[in-house]
């Protein structure tokens, strides 16, 4: 007979009562809810001219098909605005579902690296409206390629329960398509726990470690999974593959990028505990400029 | 003390009258010190187990300066059924071996099969069931801690429930409900302690005591914990406010939360599970059918039933069997051991022939009247003190009175046993010292932030409790009417 392991035995304790509701938290699953994203009203923002943006729509639209069909697409061209007061007054009578942009509108002059310029960056911020950010920047635009998006990489450090993101991702593709769901758990910050964890002596650091580890990846593990059989019950179906690990956050984000054949990023940008974007969110929008990404 | 002398001098033969009052007042002493265990710091086997001490040492020298010839605790050989001899010190005779391997049988059992996840799996799968319904969910929670506290004990049950009840209110986002859900719960366990003959150490000690079946027990026991569990949860759902849910999408809504739990995760292994589901099943079918047991297998008794099952279970971790003896309730053991030579020692001194004199009044009013008397006393001392020493000294007292056991000695269809088995059960639910159970409630609700005091307790409680010892009045007279 094989010994089984895993669960506590109840005893007289008041510990047992701590042992036993981490049983019934371990059993407790955060599912995946399917919601159709409806996007009615499209404003593809420029800092050129009424042709060069419709050009850019054209492109947009050959790269999300189902979004080109549907939407009503409106231009905001360079001349429209001088300032980002200007470019919000205008997003905000236009209320689009989505906007599309480059980084680094108006800029040309500064020979911009390693940001998304102001207006973008005040429009994540200060909108709820999704911004579908196109590869390269504004004064050095990125081809968009001329296929339909068919690969989708979801970015997150919590990918539990951020149905959104899921639902914004499968709203990108078509129904063969791939959609990489990526939670990387920050090592380092692992590492400083388990210092820490190291330094008191009541509780064992290698079994603190294995236990610790194993829970923080079976959570968003489990939500993936919850991903798949909640798609295949919507009948909207995609080809979904997990990365769930512990790494360096961007650095493996740029390793994944550059591993498998990625049309589209999917991140959140807004922060809770900031006004300004969130960490890896703008880490990414920086450093990955040769792919879409839609920043939510 | 002149009334004890008193007293004592018309009961006792060779007991001098000063010897029984003083016993008498070490035994109150010592129901004094449980009921303030938590001021003394002390463990309850040890507490005890000092009085037992006590009681032996100076009951021996007692007896060695009053009366050599005949002393006080019959010190000699023990005779055994076949006529042979054995010298044993006189603590070990002294005790009730039967209760007490019943108690280390079924503690080690349980200890084992619960790590299956059995218990887990059947409390998550009900949560789902109910479609996060609250008033279905507290039917369902209630249904549980009444089945756990009769299969496992009422303090485990508690843990399970209320662990699960604290996990799911807040996935529903309903912890508004938390506190009646909890009460509820502790006050149930103590009517699921009533289910079967091992569902409690009460139940244990008085059954045994009075010669009462596994199976005699259980159907004479499950109308009454049908109803009081309906009429508590009924109460429950109006004192708490527990209403169910109306529109489809508050229904849907609540049924998408609770279908996020996950029944498998608790279970370690599907071969350990499935055994311990029929292990529980013989376990529970060898208790019920112990009596008719052949080959005078009958003769094992209960304890052995409950030691022979633990054994099977510990094979599933044969290599670290150890954790469990470790994981025993060894307080709990050494307390039933040192009780019971505390009351042998109270038998030799003639305390209980004086409290066996009181009671006797009680006995003889109008059996109706001597009923309801015996059981609302029962559950009065059981609410402020340990139900455990009142059964064992009620038990031994009821076994010799002859308005209980008898022209033949023996009547397990007496009443007064029931009295004395509802009465310390139910007392548990009128204070939150009451018993075990309802202090892991309380234990639970302070972990949770909720404010309850001891009064606060007391003033919801009692309504229930007060339901609930005249359903068993009612149910005593009713019973014993009809048998």
């Amino acid at each position: 007979m094989s010994e089984p392991t895993n669960h506590p035995a109840p005893s007289r304790s008041d510990a047992a009562i701590d042992e036993f509701e981490s049983i019934f938290k371990r059993a407790e699953r955060t599912l995946y809810h399917y919601s159709d994203i409806s996007i009615q009203k499209v404003a593809v923002v420029t800092d050129g001219d009424q042709a060069m943006a419709r050009e850019l729509g054209d492109n947009v639209k050959q790269f999300l098909p189902h979004i080109g069909e549907q939407a009503d697409w409106q231009y905001v061209t360079g001349d429209q605005y001088h300032n980002v007061n200007d470019l919000l007054k205008i997003m905000a009578e236009c209320n689009p579902d989505l906007i599309v942009t480059f980084r680094c509108l108006d800029e040309s002059s500064l020979v911009p690296q390693h940001t998304l310029g102001v207006y973008v960056d005040v429009m994540t911020q200060t909108l709820s409206t999704p911004i579908l950010l196109l590869p390269g920047t504004a004064p050095q635009p990125h081809p968009l390629g001329t296929h339909p998006c068919k690969g989708v990489m979801v970015v997150t450090d919590n990918l539990a329960g951020d149905d959104q993101l899921v639902n914004h991702a499968v709203a990108c593709t078509a129904s063969k398509s791939t959609i990489w769901l990526c939670h990387i758990e920050d090592d380092v910050l692992f590492r400083r726990y388990l210092e820490a964890i190291g330094r008191i002596p009541e509780i064992n650091t290698e079994q603190a470690e294995e236990l610790i580890a194993e829970q923080l990846v079976a959570i968003p593990a489990q939500y993936a999974q919850s991903c798949v059989e909640g798609l295949k019950t919507a009948g909207a179906e995609r080809n979904i593959e997990q990365v769930v690990e512990f790494g360096h956050r961007v650095n493996r984000y740029q390793q994944l990028v550059a591993q498998y054949p990625v049309d589209l990023l999917v991140t959140n940008t807004k922060d809770n505990d900031q006004l300004a974007m969130h960490g890896v969110a703008y880490a990414l929008s920086v450093e990955l400029t040769n792919v879409a990404q839609l920043l939510l | 003390m002149n009334m004890f002398l008193a007293t004592a001098a018309g009961v006792g033969h060779d007991v001098p009258s000063w010897v029984t009052g003083f016993y008498l007042i070490v035994l109150i002493l010592m129901v004094f010190c449980l009921a303030f265990e938590e001021k003394i710091h002390a463990k309850k086997s040890l507490i005890v187990g000092t009085f037992a001490g006590f009681c032996l040492v100076t009951e021996t020298i007692i007896g060695y300066f009053t009366d050599r010839a005949h002393p006080m605790l019959p010190f000699g050989n023990i005779t055994l059924p076949n006529g042979h001899e054995i010298g044993l010190p006189i603590y070990v005779p002294a005790i009730d071996w039967s209760v007490i391997t019943i108690i280390l049988g079924a503690s080690l059992f349980v200890e084992v099969t619960s790590r299956s996840g059995i218990f887990t799996w059947l409390a998550i799968k009900l949560t789902k069931q109910s479609g996060g319904d609250p008033w279905r969910l507290l039917m369902f929670y209630g249904a549980l801690t009444v089945i756990f506290s009769a299969v496992l004990n009422n303090v485990t049950a508690m843990i399970i429930v209320g662990s699960l009840t604290t996990v799911s209110l807040s996935k529903l986002d309903r912890r508004d409900l938390l506190l009646g859900f909890l009460l509820t719960e502790g006050l149930l366990t103590n009517i699921g302690g009533l289910l079967t003959l091992i569902s409690s150490v009460p139940n244990i000690i008085v059954g045994q005591a009075a010669g009462i079946g596994f199976m005699p027990f259980f159907i004479k026991a499950v109308p009454f914990v049908i109803v009081a569990t309906l009429v508590t949860l009924l109460q429950a759902r109006f004192t708490f406010g527990v209403k169910g849910l109306t529109t489809e999408r508050e229904k849907k809504s609540a049924a998408d939360l609770v279908a996020g739990f996950d029944e498998s995760e608790s279970v370690p292994s599907r071969y350990f599970f499935w055994s311990s589901v029929l292990l529980l099943m013989g376990f529970i079918i060898c208790l019920a059918g112990q009596s008719a047991l052949p080959w005078d297998l009958d003769e094992l008794g209960m304890g052995f039933v409950a030691l022979f099952f633990a054994g099977l279970a510990l094979w599933f971790y044969k290599h670290d069997v150890d954790t469990f003896y470790k994981a025993v309730d060894w307080d709990l053991l050494g307390f039933f051991a040192s009780l019971f030579v505390v009351i042998y020692v109270m038998e030799q001194a003639e305390v209980l022939a004086i409290i066996g004199k009181g009671l006797q009044e009680m006995l003889t009013l109008p059996p109706q009247a001597a009923q309801a008397s015996l059981l609302i006393s029962a559950a009065a001392a059981s609410s402020v003190t340990d139900n455990i020493p009142l059964a064992a000294v009620l038990a031994k007292i009821l076994a010799s009175n002859p308005i209980v056991v008898g022209p033949e000695g023996s009547n397990p269809d007496s009443p007064f046993w029931w009295c004395v088995i509802f009465g310390a059960n139910l007392g548990g639910n009128i204070t939150p010292i009451g018993s075990a159970s309802t202090v892991v409630a309380m234990t639970i609700i302070h972990k949770n932030n909720l404010s309850l005091t001891f009064v606060g307790f007391v003033k919801v409680a009692a309504a229930f409790a007060v339901v609930q010892i005249l359903l068993a009045i009612g149910y005593v007279w009713l019973t014993s009417y009809l048998l």
